[in-house]
């Protein structure tokens, strides 16, 4: 509750044109939104240049901030939004697959067996192309609840629905999830 | 961090989706924030006008076609040619106003004396 209402306080002078306050927001908040747009988008370079756009849209929507809410729940709403535009861009795009994007996300080191993180390269791989065939909503559903720990509650506000059509979402997702992976749990 | 905790129909969807959680975090690259705001500082601030609301953007292309369409509608008129109507319709139209048919109770007079010149 205390981080909320930092993030709050942050915001407000980030309202008053406060670069400090932009700065330390980011800070704050830059692992989580960077992570939420790589294990959607897949590439570590894109994930960043897309998070980049996600913070001046907080700092030029900031004039619009009502501190009704969590700004965790309006920055995850904005990185969603963003997120489903680079879907669409790249769907119109049909040489800009999400597919043919390269990986550029260095393992961490997995031990000195080759085989071993080959498998754990393969791994990885095949986690991330099951999340990212997902559909928009299931998607960010499964990252917010699977890998930042939100509440349905949270998930429900980002995605605009009720908590019974995010568990509907999310367990139409581990059922697609569970065909995709299988063989490899 | 509050997990929620699904409700797993059976052992392989709980397997999925705890396999998923295998998938490795990554950091973000030294002076994320930095080039965040460098960023922020080259891309000049879209201005806010009023034109961004999609619905005043909508009213504006309206008001926009209805001026052009009207503006054609009223060039046309002005270049129709105003003889439309039968060449002695107009020739009477353009005698109106005209001193002569202040005379044209007169001239009626004289078809009433004609008339009785004819009874006679």
């Amino acid at each position: 509750m205390i981080e909320h209402d930092t993030d709050v306080a942050l915001m407000l002078r980030v309202k008053d044109g406060d670069e400090d306050a932009f700065r330390q927001l980011i800070e704050r908040h830059q692992r989580v939104v960077i992570n939420v747009i790589h294990r959607a988008i897949g590439d570590a370079w894109e994930a960043e240049d897309l998070a980049q756009r996600v913070f001046l849209q907080v700092y030029r929507s900031a004039g619009r901030y009502q501190p009704t809410a969590k700004f965790t729940t309006w920055l995850f709403t904005i990185t969603h939004n963003t997120i489903r535009n680079e879907y669409r861009r790249r769907s119109r795009h049909a040489t800009e697959s999400i597919e043919a994007m390269p990986e550029g996300v260095e393992l961490r080191a997995q031990g000195t067996d080759p085989a071993r993180e080959v498998a754990e390269r393969e791994l990885q791989q095949r986690i991330r192309e099951a999340v990212q065939e997902l559909p928009d909503a299931q998607r960010t559903a499964v990252i917010l609840c699977r890998f930042e720990g939100q509440s349905y509650e949270e998930i429900a506000a980002v995605l605009g629905c009720s908590v019974a059509a995010v568990k509907s979402l999310l367990h139409r997702a581990r059922q697609t999830l569970k065909e995709q992976l299988r063989g490899l749990y | 961090m509050s997990m929620e905790q699904p409700d797993f129909h059976d052992a392989d969807e709980r397997a999925a989706w705890e396999l998923i959680g295998r998938h490795q975090a990554i950091e973000p690259s030294f002076g994320f924030a930095e080039r965040t705001l460098r960023r922020l500082h080259e891309q000049p601030t879209p201005a806010r006008s009023w034109l961004r609301l999609p619905v005043l953007r909508w009213a504006a292309v309206m008001c926009l076609l209805i001026g052009a369409t009207v503006g054609l509608w009223m060039t046309q008129r002005r270049e129709r040619p105003v003889a439309t109507a039968e060449p002695e319709v107009v020739a009477y139209a353009q005698t109106q106003g005209e001193d002569y048919l202040e005379d044209f109770d007169v001239i009626a007079s004289l078809d009433q004396l004609d008339a009785g010149g004819s009874q006679l």
